[in-house]
């Protein structure tokens, strides 16, 4: 910098002045300079627009500018341009006025030597540069934040990277930026993913490789491959960037500095920006751009993150919703085989009812045509045969028979005897009629002493609540049998050395417990065994018939015992029955 | 000499026919009138005032017992004796207690009948033999009073096993109010009947009646299945 001559355009309406103040300059010991001098304004602003200075002194009272308008107006058309302004003594508080807007120095003519002016300038010139890096920095830092805020909103990973680059133009002023990812294909492409600025088909010359090879070898190459910032201070001279120079130039970038993207130390992908500039990156902006880099890198990975996340979401969502869809036609599925077999229950239920209706009618035939077979035994064989041995015993008291004879005929009375005896017992036990005559609390009693007779076991017989009021007939029957049927089990495989009989009526149902102190067995042996071996029906069937349950217990060795309980619903049948 | 007046019950032409001789033959007896149902005794007695009214049990419209109650409750001075086929205590029982004097079975009738209607008129009774002593043995002894002096023996949760076993639970249901396992119920009751000596269930509640245990009202509440 030192090197290159420092252009001064001075802008003084007065050649005398303007001679006085080079020649001071000159005498100062200020380096070699370029010395510009234009009158007024109208030409100054010509000239700035035409080439480049690196300090601008300006008179204040210019034939075509004023006072204020014309530092104003100054800043105005070059805002990078260090300005001192030169004032007389009586427009010091312009000159104050002036530093308060971005002028850097005001000097009062006649005042200041030649030494004093050029170190105003220098002065000028440092604050200036001081003030624009500062300046840039603090764009930069606005894009750190404006970057960060945008990874707060980023919903989408290409959105997130173009508004990185557009908050890198605007708030940075840089001429181009764009993002690149490294491709892990056989070219080791880098592959453009985002950008702003001015490019105008940049992109299609680019091919910029992070190999190590010429295309590889630029600045993006280098800090993919690296890892580490890489810059180019001037495309025109850097012979690294000859692959793309051209392309460059044409569209004025000079300089340019490329962050890696890293994520856990290796990197991904850079950020390329270019500047009109030469050499433009300060190391402060370098240092905050990579923190940036580092936060896009990051926010990169967080956007990966949640869209992982989300898609793990998103597939656990989708597969409860296939569980829970699975689920509603599991249950779609049951709740139909549950409603056949509901069907198929009832329908059983109904074939089952009519055939318990069938069994109860057959019951009953059964029952009635006993007790007709029994009656009529009774009543008809029974009372004839009466007549006979009473006409017998009359004839042989009557007349005086030959021995022989009257032997004959004490042998038929004897027979006739022993016929009514066995008809009696024949129609007791095909109906016995002190059942319907008097109850199922006599029937039993007289069934268990004729049972304890025949088996020569003691039998206990308890009853309770049904003298005084019968219970209906048909009920009196089935339990009357179904003490049949287990006293005839006791008979049979028990082996009792005692039995008892209970027969209770309750509030709401009889209780018949036929016990035995017997060998006993397993219910469900026996009841299977029992099966089809007593009678038309079962003792269970006969229960089930007159709607109650019954229950066997027994343990080997220890009897058995038969639990009868039938609920009982409507009134009992009260007195005899006739 | 006055002879008995005996009206026959029977709805039997044959069996009528075979009594009315069978009494005509005895020198001291006559039958005055029959019967071939239950109301038509109640109207030929009041009619008659028989001495004796021969009575089968089995008969429609009123049956033996029916009519004799009736008889009796109207004119306690006239005599039953009641003629049936029907060997069964119980018939005894009932008849005993509506006044018959008399119970000859038709298998013994002729010489037994003839007997009964002498004896029943001079104001004895004649019951079936074979019947007679099996309930009188009955009302006389009853059933031995048991264990009576030994309630102290049985501990606390003995006496709660013996009262739900009197109730009619079965074992598995005396274990599960009580909550103890079915072995131990039947342990339980093996013991009682020991201590107690009660030979069965049916002596075990007739035991728990006795000892008052069965008074309070108990809802009876089988075990779910």
């Amino acid at each position: 910098m030192n090197s290159a001559p420092l252009k001064i355009l001075l802008v003084e309406d007065s050649p005398s002045d303007a001679a006085l103040l080079k020649e001071s300059l000159t005498q100062s010991g200020l380096e070699h300079f370029e010395f510009t001098h234009v009158e007024c304004w109208a030409e100054a602003a010509k000239t700035l627009r035409q080439g480049h200075f690196d300090v601008l002194l300006l008179d204040l009272s210019l034939p075509d500018s004023a006072g204020r308008d014309t530092f104003l107006q100054a800043h105005a058309e070059a805002p990078h341009l260090p300005i001192v302004v030169l004032t007389g003594i009586e427009d010091e508080v312009i000159g104050l006025d002036a530093v308060r807007h971005g002028i850097q120095d005001y000097l009062i003519k006649g005042q200041a030597d030649g030494r004093q002016i050029a170190r105003a300038i220098r002065y000028a010139i440092e604050r200036k540069q001081a003030e624009e890096e500062l300046q840039k920095l603090n764009r930069t830092l606005r894009a750190l934040g404006n970057s960060n805020q945008a990874l707060m909103y980023a919903r989408e990973e290409s959105e997130f990277l173009e508004k990185v680059c557009k908050i890198i133009i605007e708030d940075c002023g840089h001429a181009m930026v764009w993002i690149g990812y490294a491709e892990e294909d056989e070219g080791k492409t880098v592959r453009p993913v985002a950008h702003a600025g001015f490019e105008e088909g940049y992109f299609d010359t680019l091919k910029v490789t992070w190999a190590d090879t010429e295309r590889g070898r630029g600045p993006t190459g280098t800090a993919i491959r690296t890892g580490k910032p890489a810059e180019c201070r001037n495309m025109l001279t850097d012979p690294k960037f000859k692959p793309w120079r051209e392309e460059a130039i044409k569209r004025g970038y000079i300089s340019s500095l490329v962050l890696p993207l890293l994520a856990a130390g290796k990197s991904f992908g850079a950020v390329t920006i270019y500047s009109r500039e030469p050499d433009r990156f300060s190391n402060d902006e370098k240092l905050l751009l990579t923190d940036l880099a580092g936060d896009v890198a990051n926010g990169i990975m967080t956007i990966r993150m949640r869209l992982l996340h989300a898609k793990t979401e998103a597939e656990l969502l989708r597969e409860r919703d296939q569980l829970e869809t699975r689920v509603r036609e599991r249950t779609a599925e049951l709740s139909r085989i549950n409603q056949s077999l509901q069907a198929e229950i009832a329908q059983r239920q109904r074939a089952e009812e009519a055939h318990r209706q069938v069994l109860r009618r057959l019951a009953g035939a059964e029952e009635t045509e006993r007790g007709r077979i029994s009656r009529e035994l009774h009543d008809r064989l029974g009372q004839d045969l009466t007549g006979l041995k009473l006409k017998l015993q009359l004839i042989r008291k009557q007349g005086s028979f030959a021995p022989p004879v009257q032997e004959s005929l004490g042998k038929l009375e004897q027979l006739a005897d022993g016929l009514m005896r066995d008809i009696h017992r024949l129609a007791w036990e095909l109906h016995p009629a002190v059942l319907d005559d008097l109850g199922l609390e006599a029937a039993l009693r007289r069934y268990a002493t004729e049972w304890s007779g025949n088996n020569r076991v003691p039998l206990d017989f308890h009853s309770d609540g049904v003298e005084a009021h019968r219970l209906p007939l048909q009920l009196e029957t089935t339990l009357y049998r179904i003490t049949q049927e287990a006293l005839t089990n006791v008979t049979r495989h028990a082996n009792a050395k005692r039995v008892s009989v209970l027969l209770e009526r309750r509030p709401d149902h009889v209780s018949l417990i036929v016990e035995d102190d017997g060998g006993g067995f397993d219910a469900g042996i026996q009841a299977s065994a029992a099966r089809g071996k007593l009678g038309l029906l079962g003792m269970r069937e006969r229960v089930t018939l007159a709607g109650g349950s019954l229950e066997i217990e027994s343990t080997p060795g220890a009897g058995t015992t038969v639990f009868v309980r039938v609920p009982l619903k409507q009134e009992p049948v009260k007195g005899l029955k006739s | 000499m006055k002879k008995l007046r005996i009206l026959l019950a029977d709805d039997h032409k044959i069996v009528r026919e075979g009594l009315r001789l069978l009494i005509n033959s005895q020198p001291d007896m006559q039958v005055v009138g029959e019967a071939a149902n239950g109301r038509e005794v109640l109207v030929k007695a009041r009619e008659l005032k028989p001495d004796v009214v021969v009575m089968d049990l089995s008969m429609p419209e009123l049956n033996g017992l029916q009519a004799t109650e009736r008889l009796k409750a109207e004119r306690p001075e006239m005599k039953v004796v009641a003629l049936t086929a029907h060997e069964d205590e119980s018939y005894l029982r009932q008849l005993c207690k509506v006044g018959a004097a008399g119970y000859v079975l038709k298998r013994s009738a002729g010489d037994e009948l003839v007997k009964a209607i002498g004896t029943v008129a001079k104001g004895g009774v004649h019951y079936e033999a074979s019947l007679a002593s099996s309930v009188l043995a009955k009302q006389m002894t009853g059933s031995p009073v048991k264990g009576e002096s030994r309630a102290s023996e049985l501990s606390e949760r003995e006496k709660e096993v013996l009262i739900m076993l009197a109730w009619g639970y079965s074992n598995k249901e005396t274990a599960g109010r009580l909550k103890l396992s079915v072995k131990t119920v039947e342990t339980y009751k093996l013991r009682i009947g020991e201590k107690l000596g009660l030979r069965s269930r049916t002596e075990m509640v007739q035991y728990a009646l006795r000892q008052g245990w069965l008074n309070e009202t108990h809802t009876f509440l089988p075990l779910d299945r």
